[in-house]
């Protein structure tokens, strides 16, 4: 099965110990929204600390006040998403709002260097002239969502909130069959959720997915559909009780 | 559509993944999509050019307006190709007048500002839906990701004059010092006393960037609504369990077919062949399995030679424009923010209200674009919904069930409910209160509900009329 080669937004990692974790990538629509966020803060910021030295400057004059909002613009320009990129959470403010993540393409938190190098690099991503042309290329052109930044620093960003999905099993049914061939994790897994998911479909419907497992249940049909999600309740609750 | 040639991984996602997977499918096949958005328009292109050389602003106009032909033949392109076929450069050439005519009225007049069109255009291309067919499953797709959708279409209309300006600041940075004399002529010639009379070179060079960035924002904006659309046809068809379920009748098939032969070939001649190994061959052919390869990593450290520095005055530079361009920025910004919030607000609001005659008072409090104040909703919520479900008006009904028990959830048991809750999360905060609230009840509601919702499969007669009866909501539901 040439399973490699096909599409997907998410990125297996597979740990020291064996353990196989899944990543799953951030694209651009998200992140040009956290930094929009990002940057009326910033704004919303600047304009404060202007407003208090720009009063101080009545009492250190009005030239050593200029330098100093210059000197704040720039600290805010450059080390804002360092400082809280490298912090525990790994998102500035912007990224958290929208359940967004920097890692590591390993999955491990980033380091401070990673940080630093991912967030300098924004001066080439931003070009031309800050619209963020190159940045957006990049995003868009790589395989993991990597503008040149996390390209360079070897991070990717992901989205760190698993959303709610709408789960509607149907009413649990009155037997449980035993499974009569051992099964795979992926097809247990996905023996589970037909029955989670099955009160979303028609009926014809949950009749036609079922049809395709008839090799296992040795029914077709309503009848299919029966046995299947009677062996799906022996999984899940009477396989443990053996 | 045959779901096993499939060329992308089907899993059920979040919107936004779905997004990232239609993005996703775009760059594999970015330089054909890109061909192909051209193939349709180019010719029309060029001949309007010609005729409207000295009109550049009706020129662009009519550009922007025949944009869904593009849109079109890149849905052609991908989502064929999502089921494994790669279609001819001849298919397209025939594709190409269908993609003018077909539903020309409704597409390029009617509904050419629709912010759902990523979407919808896949349900009229690929579904081949007209009429009232078209609408129903348009607002059964919408259910899931509708808000992706309409910020994605936002975003690509800003985008493109985002774009356009990339692209002539690139230009720009790319032209030798001192060739730009033609350019900057037209930039001087353009007065400040008449600003609407921009010189023509000005707006034919823009106009032309203008073109290159609306295919490029156009053909991604595709992708996102294709890859909304399949997300949303996994969840309710159940694609990747249908194809979880298939791979494992293939294996299991393999698996009876593999016994019989051992069967019949007998065992000894297995085990013969076993036999025939020695030890050192054994090792190397398990050896040989790509788990065992040993990956090594190569660090190289390079002598550091004093640099001379990253040039501070870059940085400075940076620092300055960023100075002027914020400003500018910053204004723009706060106004497009404000207009996208109004503007979605707006149109969600518009698409939530089912019940007629609902006065949209300002602080009334909307759950997933239905309203669920008290005043909205009629005293008597299980008879309202017992005679609207007689009347043959089953979403109506479901919705005032609904959002009848979230209303009287939110009086009774002070249940912390948000604007933004989904059905799910209101689920949650429902059995978290207790049973002060009837989460049992709530529960068979929101399924019924869902079910209608989601998929389109309608509650029994016998369901509704239970769930009518023990409405268990407090006297002010019986007055």
């Amino acid at each position: 099965m040439a399973e490699t080669d096909q599409l997907d937004t998410l990125q297996s990692v597979e740990l020291a110990d064996g353990v196989e974790i899944r990543l799953r990538m951030a694209g651009p629509m998200l992140r040009v929204g956290a930094y929009l966020i990002d940057f009326l803060i910033r704004a919303l910021i600047l304009v404060i600390v202007a407003f208090a030295i720009g009063f101080a400057g009545i009492a250190i004059g009005a030239k050593v006040a200029q330098g100093f909002i210059l000197l704040a613009w720039f600290l805010m320009d450059w080390l804002y998403p360092v400082v809280f990129e490298a912090g525990k959470r790994g998102a500035t403010p912007g990224k958290r709002a929208l359940g967004l993540r920097v890692v590591q393409s390993t999955g491990s938190p980033i380091t401070l260097g990673q940080a630093v190098v991912r967030n300098f690099l924004r001066f080439i991503d931003s070009m031309p002239l800050f619209t963020y042309g190159f940045g957006v290329t990049g995003c868009l052109a790589s395989k993991r969502f990597q503008r040149l930044g996390d390209l360079a620093a070897g991070t990717v960003v992901i989205y760190d909130r698993m959303p709610q999905m709408p789960l509607i099993a149907m009413p649990p049914p009155i037997a449980a069959v035993p499974l009569s061939v051992g099964l795979t994790a992926t097809e247990t897994r996905a023996l589970v959720l037909f029955r989670e998911r099955a009160g979303l479909w028609s009926d014809g419907r949950r009749a036609e997915i079922a049809d395709q497992a008839a090799v296992l249940t040795g029914d077709t049909g309503a009848g299919g559909v029966n046995r299947l999600m009677a062996m799906a309740h022996w999984v899940q609750e009477k396989r443990n009780e053996h | 559509m045959r779901l096993d040639t499939v060329t992308a991984e089907i899993r059920p996602r979040s919107d936004w993944e779905s997004v990232d997977l239609g993005f996703a499918m775009v760059r594999r096949d970015f330089w054909r999509c890109f061909a192909v958005w051209w193939l349709a328009l180019a010719l029309p292109t060029v001949l309007a050019g010609y005729f409207l050389w000295d009109y550049p602003t009706v020129f662009l106009m009519l550009f922007w307006w025949c944009k869904p032909v593009g849109s079109r033949m890149v849905l052609f392109e991908i989502s064929r190709r999502l089921f494994g076929e790669q279609p001819s450069w001849r298919a397209m050439w025939r594709e190409i007048p269908r993609a003018w005519y077909r539903r020309f009225f409704y597409r390029f007049v009617w509904a050419r500002f629709s912010p759902w069109l990523p979407v919808t255009l896949a349900v009229e291309d690929l579904e081949g839906l007209r009429g009232k067919q078209f609408k129903q499953r348009c607002s059964q797709i919408l259910r899931r990701g509708e808000s992706a959708v309409m910020w994605v279409y936002f975003a690509s209309e800003v985008g493109a004059a985002w774009v356009t300006f990339s692209i002539l600041a690139l230009v720009h940075m790319l032209i030798p010092d001192g060739q730009d004399s033609a350019w900057r002529l037209a930039l001087e010639s353009w007065n400040s006393d008449s600003p609407a009379d921009i010189p023509l070179l000005i707006l034919r060079t823009f106009g032309i960037c203008m073109m290159l960035a609306i295919s490029l924002t156009d053909i991604f904006v595709i992708g996102a609504g294709f890859g909304i659309y399949i997300n949303n046809r996994t969840w309710i068809e159940g694609w990747d369990i249908e194809l979880a379920f298939k791979r494992m009748a293939q294996r299991l098939t393999k698996a009876v077919i593999l016994s019989v032969i051992l069967l019949v070939l007998g065992a000894p001649a297995g085990a013969g062949a076993a036999e025939t190994k020695t030890p050192a061959e054994l090792i190397k052919e398990v050896k040989a399995n790509p788990d065992f390869k040993v990956h090594t990593v190569t660090e190289r450290v390079y002598d550091q030679k004093p640099s001379s520095g990253t040039p501070f005055w870059l940085a400075g530079i940076g620092v300055t424009m960023a100075k002027i361009f914020a400003v500018c920025a910053v204004t723009l910004l706060v106004g497009l923010i404000g207009w996208l919030f109004w503007k979605y607000r707006h149109v969600l609001g518009m698409r939530g209200t089912l019940a007629k005659g609902v006065d949209a008072k300002p602080s009334a409090r909307v759950v997933m674009g239905m309203e669920v104040s008290n005043t909205s909703l009629p005293d008597d919520i299980p008879t309202a919904v017992w005679s609207l479900w007689q009347q043959g008006r089953q979403q109506e009904a479901l919705a005032l069930l609904y959002r009848g028990s979230i209303s009287r959830v939110i009086e009774i048991g002070r249940v912390q409910i948000q604007e933004s809750d989904t059905e799910g999360d209101c689920m949650r905060r429902v059995e978290s209160v207790g049973q002060a609230v009837y989460p049992a009840y709530f529960r068979s509601i929101t399924a019924a509900w869902t079910r209608l919702a989601y998929s389109g499969v309608s509650a029994g007669d016998a369901e509704v009329h239970t769930l009518c009866q023990q409405w268990p909501f407090g006297e002010e539901g019986k007055r």
